[in-house]
């Protein structure tokens, strides 16, 4: 278990000068179980407002979002968020921020101790386990906030741009590790990104957005084989035709953006 | 590693000794005269004297400790009442929207102005000064609250919702540990406040405290017993805020990292 289906999502607000925005329109979408979808556009295509949808965060102004066909009413442990900026809790330590989680849901101490361990691992922080956040550079917090999010064992992940304020070499590392932890997990994940390259080595699907009002464009299933963490898949000739395809339709929602405010 | 004498820290001592012997060869070379201002090694020798016998028959400690019970207890009453109501006020928008006014207006007026106003009221008791103190001490440490509370960062409280949060569980653990370093600030403000009105207070009406202790001192002529009196105060003044601060470096370790 663990699909999502987004359904005729339209998502409008009042923008700071008083004119109603259009986020996004009209979205139907649907990841089912176990499958990796990823979705790029231009900035400020609304990619992270659906996100934020799906996690509960903001409340749809028609449409629906289902999680294994119930409806949802704001955010929950069933759905892990990985932020971009980490959302760490700098005032805990990195095994208690794993904790947080299964501490909120009750969980005895000596088997959210287990799972912490279990997850420290998984993500390769064991020797980090009583450090602080601020003591970490980006990767490593980002570990820890994927181990947070895993640690409620959530059927679904969903991540905004979550590799996006790390260097580049850090963040081909952390794609690896991020397949490897979906690959043994079996999670849903939905991944905002605005990197073409980083959608197709990581997703089984990859939906590109329009610019403002933001609609799926098209959907482009990758059919590259797992594992993939090995480097030599990104210099693949299919991997290549899919990335200057994707890319030609981000571009032309790019310029016409440039064009719109010419 | 850092070096025993850091240029900083001899910066710091020259500037201290310098100003002393300044401030010896002014007095010494009778261009002030030495009634309103002895020098430093006088006002050591009175301080002795005073720490010895007392002034005028009452301990100095007598004196400290009368101002210092006062400031602590307006003090923690303030921190007490403050804190809490600043953290539900940050938390109802409604609330904030009906308290702010009287805050804003309230803030500004310096503490001291209020004094004549309670000694009306509470008389020229323990009660008033201490009421001074704890009113505005509490006006700091609730709007440092009510800030601390309004700047957690939406991702973080986010963070914590979809984690499984309830919103008490949310206010308890993520909410309140994140308002810390500002709760802390106010802290810090409304001890340094505390301090500065107690002497004030004490200027005013008392028999006993520090504030007194120059009042009387400065009425009678005991020129040198000012001087220690105001030493005094800017000593403990300094450790009341080292303490806070250094409380507040092992509670919120993380801020500014």
């Amino acid at each position: 278990m663990g699909s999502i289906e987004i359904i005729g999502l339209t998502h409008q607000y009042v923008g700071t000068d008083g004119q109603l925005i259009t986020a996004v329109e009209d979205i139907t979408l649907s990841v089912t179980d176990g499958r990796f979808m990823s979705i790029v556009g231009p900035s400020g295509c609304g990619k992270t407002t659906l996100l934020n949808i799906v996690a509960g965060f903001i409340a749809t102004s028609s449409g629906s979002v289902l999680i294994d066909g119930k409806a949802i009413s704001g955010p929950g442990p069933d759905r892990g968020v990985v932020f971009q900026s980490y959302a760490l809790f700098d005032w805990l330590t990195v095994r208690e921020n794993i904790e947080f989680g299964p501490r909120m849901a009750g969980v005895k101490a000596r088997e959210r101790s287990k799972r912490a361990d279990k997850f420290l691992s998984m993500v390769g922080l064991r020797k980090f386990a009583n450090r602080y956040p601020y003591e970490l550079s980006g990767g490593m917090r980002q570990r820890v906030a994927i181990a947070r999010a895993l640690a409620n064992d959530p059927e679904i992940l969903l991540m905004d741009e979550p590799f996006a304020s790390l260097d580049a070499q850090t963040r081909e590392l952390m794609q690896e590790e991020l397949l490897k932890i979906w690959e043994a997990t079996g999670k849903t994940i939905l991944f905002i990104t605005h990197s073409v390259d980083e959608a197709i080595y990581l997703s089984t699907d990859v939906a590109v957005m329009s610019y403002r009002p933001g609609r799926i464009k098209q959907m482009f299933p990758v059919e590259l084989p797992y594992p993939r963490a090995d480097y030599s898949i990104r210099t693949d000739e299919r991997f290549l035709q899919l990335k200057v395809a994707i890319t030609e339709l981000v571009r032309e929602e790019i310029d016409q953006h440039v064009e719109d405010d010419a | 590693m850092k070096r025993l004498f850091s240029p900083s820290l001899l910066a710091a001592f020259g500037s201290v000794l310098g100003g002393l012997v300044l401030w010896t060869l002014i007095v010494r070379s009778g261009l002030v005269s030495t009634r309103f201002t002895p020098t430093p090694l006088d006002i050591l020798q009175e301080m002795e004297t005073l720490i010895s016998q007392g002034y005028v028959g009452v301990p100095l400690y007598d004196h400290i400790a009368a101002s210092l019970i006062r400031t602590l207890i307006g003090f923690f009453a303030a921190a007490i009442v403050g804190i809490p109501f600043g953290l539900l006020i940050g938390r109802l928008r409604i609330l904030e929207a009906a308290f702010m006014p009287w805050f804003a207006f309230l803030r500004p007026i310096p503490a001291i102005a209020f004094v004549p106003l309670v000694i009306l009221w509470f008389g020229i008791g323990e009660f008033s000064k201490i009421s001074v103190i704890f009113f505005s001490s509490f006006l700091y440490i609730t709007v440092s609250t009510i800030a601390g509370v309004k700047s957690v960062p939406l991702q973080i409280l986010r963070a914590g919702y979809s984690l499984g949060a309830s919103d008490r569980k949310s206010f308890l653990y993520v909410v309140l540990p994140a308002a810390l370093p500002q709760i802390m600030v106010g802290l810090r403000l409304g001890s340094a406040i505390s301090w500065t009105l107690v002497v004030a207070a004490e200027l005013v009406a008392a028999q006993r405290g520090l504030g007194y202790m120059i009042m009387d001192a400065s009425t009678f002529f005991r020129v040198k017993d000012v001087y220690v009196g105001l030493i005094v105060i800017g000593i403990i003044g300094f450790l009341l805020e080292s303490s806070i601060a250094f409380v507040e470096g092992r509670l919120v370790h993380w801020r500014g990292k």
